[in-house]
């Protein structure tokens, strides 16, 4: 997405000091905070650690459908202007003292992924998860991290980072008054240059909760505007999510939705649930959550609904949300011409 | 003849320095700057200390 070669990138990234890095092992995660289920992410920082913006968005369509170069160069201009300006929030800067890696995380340490030469960034979220399941604080409301603006009823120019491109009818953003054009300049304390930088200031807000945003129109700052979210505000699709996709339960298989093709054969319509299971987990301690499931099997049920056409990420991830470890599940599949059914067990293939 | 070199050379003089001033940093701002990617995390934060840069941190 950043073209090396594009000399207006390659000019201002020669006003800063670029940095890379490909590996999380030994990085300070209290310094270098973002969206680590990201596969391309950039923070924009000074020397003391305090974060100006981010940049990067990822959803389950694309890697790149909500990123542009212009986007980057823009939100990197935003920042020079910043810096030079010695636009810094204080309080904002991360507190050395409270610096940890990954292998602070206890749950982390003990696992497999420990012993890794390279420590993936979507290690972190997998290991928060993990840690919070083993200490008892984990809720399903926890996989919603990092909302998007259009949980709040606005989309965002992608090359303007921060500007509304359109404002959904009766949405919370419509309701405090935004409309397309507007800039969003800040939500409650934290500068908004960036989407990213919208959905790092949503992280924390509460399901239901509110949010205060600061908007520029016409060039000039209007009062701030508060959104109030009602239940369910921080939901979307989070099946791209690497870090989600390590938690239980799911169905001990791995497969794929059928073609148009393959369905007109089967007399499955095209909105309709169809996967076709390709592989099975093959350890016993799988067993229960595959039983009575064979390879070419069309899981075309669960539990007796019919659910909508799904992927098989956002497959796995419906039934990680709609179910929990030890229920049991009735799965039903075409097998040739016949309906069959057959009940699995959620389970916790890593309880340790 | 004397006034008119020396009204020359102080002309250039005075070109050399606007030229300086304004057009030869703006041409170097122009060229595509020779990235060299770090990546030790306090090695950069030292460099941008020192040179008053902000840093671009990518995670890929």
């Amino acid at each position: 997405m950043a073209r090396p070669d594009d000399p207006e990138y390659r000019r201002l990234l020669g006003e800063f000091v670029p940095l890379r890095i490909v590996n999380l092992k030994g990085i300070d995660l209290n310094l270098f905070r973002f969206d680590t289920d990201l596969t391309f992410a950039v923070l924009l920082m000074n020397a003391d650690g305090y974060t100006y913006s981010r940049f990067g968005v990822q959803d389950h369509t694309h890697t790149t459908d909500r990123m542009s170069l212009a986007g980057l160069k823009q939100a990197m201009r935003d920042v020079l202007v910043a810096h030079r300006a010695g636009d810094v929030d204080r309080e904002a800067i991360p507190d050395p003292a409270q610096r940890y890696t990954l292998l602070d995380l206890p749950a982390f340490a003990r696992s497999r992924q420990a012993r890794d030469a390279c420590y993936h960034c979507h290690f972190e979220g997998t290991a928060r998860f993990r840690q919070l399941r083993r200490d008892g604080q984990f809720r399903k409301e926890m996989f919603f991290r990092y909302p998007y603006p259009e949980n709040l009823g606005i989309t965002l120019e992608v090359d303007r980072n921060n500007v509304v491109k359109s404002v959904q009818p009766g949405s919370p953003a419509a309701r405090a008054g935004i409309r397309a054009g507007d800039r969003i300049v800040r939500a409650g304390r934290t500068p908004i240059f960036t989407t990213a930088d919208l959905q790092f200031a949503l992280d924390p807000v509460a399901d239901p909760g509110s949010v205060t945003l600061t908007v520029q129109r016409d060039g000039r700052t209007l009062p701030p505007m508060t959104l109030s979210l009602s239940a369910g505000w921080r939901r979307y699709d989070v099946s791209w999510r690497a870090s989600v996709a390590s938690l239980p339960p799911i169905l001990g298989i791995w497969g794929r939705t059928l073609t148009d093709a393959e369905r007109r054969q089967r007399g499955i319509a095209a909105d309709r649930l169809a996967i076709l299971v390709t592989f099975l987990f093959p350890e016993p301690v799988w067993e229960p959550a595959r039983r009575g499931i064979r390879t070419g099997d069309v899981i075309v049920a669960i539990d007796g609904e019919e659910w909508p056409n799904l992927n098989l990420r956002q497959f796995h991830s419906t039934f990680r949300l709609k179910y929990n470890v030890g229920d049991r599940v009735r799965v039903t599949l075409l097998r040739g011409n016949q309906r069959i059914d057959t009940t699995v067990d959620c389970i916790d293939p890593d309880p340790g | 003849m004397r006034a008119w070199r020396l009204g020359i050379a102080a002309s250039g003089l005075i070109g050399g320095i606007v030229w300086l001033a304004a057009g030869w940093p703006a041409a170097r701002a122009q060229e595509p700057a020779v990235v060299s990617w770090r990546d030790d995390v306090e090695a950069a934060r030292a460099e941008a200390r020192r040179s008053g840069k902000p840093l671009f941190v990518v995670f890929r």
